[in-house]
């Protein structure tokens, strides 16, 4: 069906002997067919950022936040994809992408009406939404992305997965309540 | 006499914004339902809108009815989600195959017209009709070639295939005019032989010649204004038939709203006069 085009092309090409001089190929595709997953995700709700605003710290660490039907996010570790991909994407954008600086990038699509978005994000971005989408409590979560990055601002993450429309609700008991670490997307990869 | 449903055109995204400005005037509009197949978004969105204001067909091209084996499931059931969602005035498919075990071919290809085959189509329409709980109207292909083996005309399988599962028909005017340039028949004689009762349909639409064989093959390829030869045709079937939707189909070099709607208009008048003539007939 029209709706599955492109799925699994990403794969085909990673296996594609005489595409293997371009590495970046395979996560470009996948990039696409995250943009036709977003587009044609089922239409969803939008979280309040007041009702995260409104919860006790202790609540806020028991809740989960649900991501949105169509966000679809990408983690790549030595690959500057989303740049690539979105360069590309950019009609009036006829730069040769030699300026381009080889580092690991990730990417963020969604959708949270009409039109599909995206933004780079960063690895404890990723993180924290892999956390999020295996129901990990916003503890759980913000665990994640601290692990993925020391470093991270975890009130700029959440700004921005907000202002993306990264998220469809907030459930006040997150199914997954363990301690233990989500796995990260950096490991997975 | 009222038409209810009088010329529609094919939709596409670019003339979304047209079709929802334009008048509820028995006008309608047609859409592959493929391209919906989607759980949520815009283009859906856009075809509620559409579908709020004027009325709408789904025209399958991938039920693959002449296939050896029942309609894949699901897409049967998004069609059946689709027309629950819309509640097309028209549904339609082809006389055709397009799917071979699970794979699919970007065409609507051709098969000998055998008892068997007869027996097969026909369990393939009654599951269709079944699952949309409605009839559906069956579409003469373009012909390339003369394939052998044939125990039924196509208007004879046609004809027997409305006897055994009661759906109507779709006639492609342009797909006859199509089928007899390139087989040598005579596009008249074929036209005059339709079922009038199980014509719930009419599409119109323009073919090319062959870039290489010119004239002697002509192409079904929807991306040119309706041939004069094609609305001599449509106005003969008209004539005799009386007046019933009719779809202007455009797929590829799209011009302007304005242009195909010109098409339309034409195609209107003609089931407007065949109305008043019907009107004065029963008088």
């Amino acid at each position: 069906m029209l709706l599955d085009y492109g799925e699994g092309f990403d794969r085909f090409l990673a296996g594609f002997a005489p595409a293997a001089d371009l590495p970046w190929l395979p996560g470009v595709a996948a990039l696409d067919r995250a943009w036709t997953e977003a587009h044609a995700a089922r239409d969803d709700a939008l979280v309040d950022p007041g009702e995260i605003a409104g919860l006790a710290p202790e609540q806020l660490a028991d809740a989960l936040l649900v991501p949105h039907a169509a966000a679809r996010w990408t983690w790549s570790n030595d690959l500057p994809l989303f740049t690539i991909w979105s360069r590309n994407r950019d009609p009036d954008d006829e730069a040769d992408l030699s300026d381009v600086s080889w580092h690991g990038e990730g990417a963020l699509l969604t959708r949270p009406r009409d039109t599909v978005r995206w933004r780079g994000i960063g690895v404890a971005h990723c993180a924290f939404l892999d956390a999020c989408a295996a129901g990990h409590s916003l503890a759980g979560a913000a665990a994640a992305a601290l692990a993925a990055d020391g470093d991270v601002d975890l009130a700029r993450l959440m700004a921005d997965l907000l202002d993306a429309g990264a998220f469809a609700r907030l459930d006040r008991a997150a199914p997954n309540r363990t301690d233990t670490f989500p796995i990260t997307s950096a490991e997975r990869r | 006499m009222t038409i209810a449903l009088s010329a529609g055109l094919s939709l596409k995204p670019a003339h979304y914004a047209d079709a929802l400005a334009s008048p509820a005037d028995a006008r309608w509009f047609e859409v592959h339902p493929e391209n919906y197949f989607v759980d949520g978004g815009p283009r859906l969105a856009w075809l509620d809108a559409v579908r709020a204001r004027h009325p709408l067909s789904l025209h399958g091209v991938s039920l693959s009815l002449a296939s050896d084996e029942p309609p894949d499931e699901a897409r049967l059931a998004r069609l059946v989600a689709l027309a629950d969602r819309l509640a097309p005035a028209l549904v339609s498919e082809h006389l055709a195959w397009s799917s071979w075990r699970g794979a699919y071919l970007p065409d609507l290809l051709p098969f000998p017209r055998t008892r068997e085959a007869l027996d097969r189509i026909a369990a393939n329409v009654s599951i269709v009709q079944d699952a949309l709980k409605r009839t559906i109207a069956i579409e003469n292909p373009s012909h390339y070639l003369t394939l052998e083996g044939h125990e039924f005309g196509e208007i004879a399988f046609l004809a027997e295939l409305v006897r055994r599962t009661g759906c109507g028909l779709l006639v492609d005017v342009n797909n006859v005019y199509v089928s007899a340039r390139n087989l040598g028949l005579d596009a008249e004689a074929i036209v005059d032989a339709f079922p009038a009762d199980a014509i719930a349909e009419i599409h119109l639409a323009g073919h090319s010649a062959d870039p290489v064989l010119g004239d002697t093959l002509l192409v079904d390829t929807h991306d040119a204004p309706i041939a004069p030869a094609v609305w001599a045709l449509y106005e003969r079937l008209v004539a005799r038939i009386g007046p019933r939707p009719t779809l202007v189909e455009r797929d590829d070099n799209l011009p302007a709203y304005a242009e195909l709607d010109a098409e339309r208009a034409r195609a209107a008048a003609v089931l407007a006069e065949a109305a008043a003539q019907s009107a004065e007939a029963f008088a």
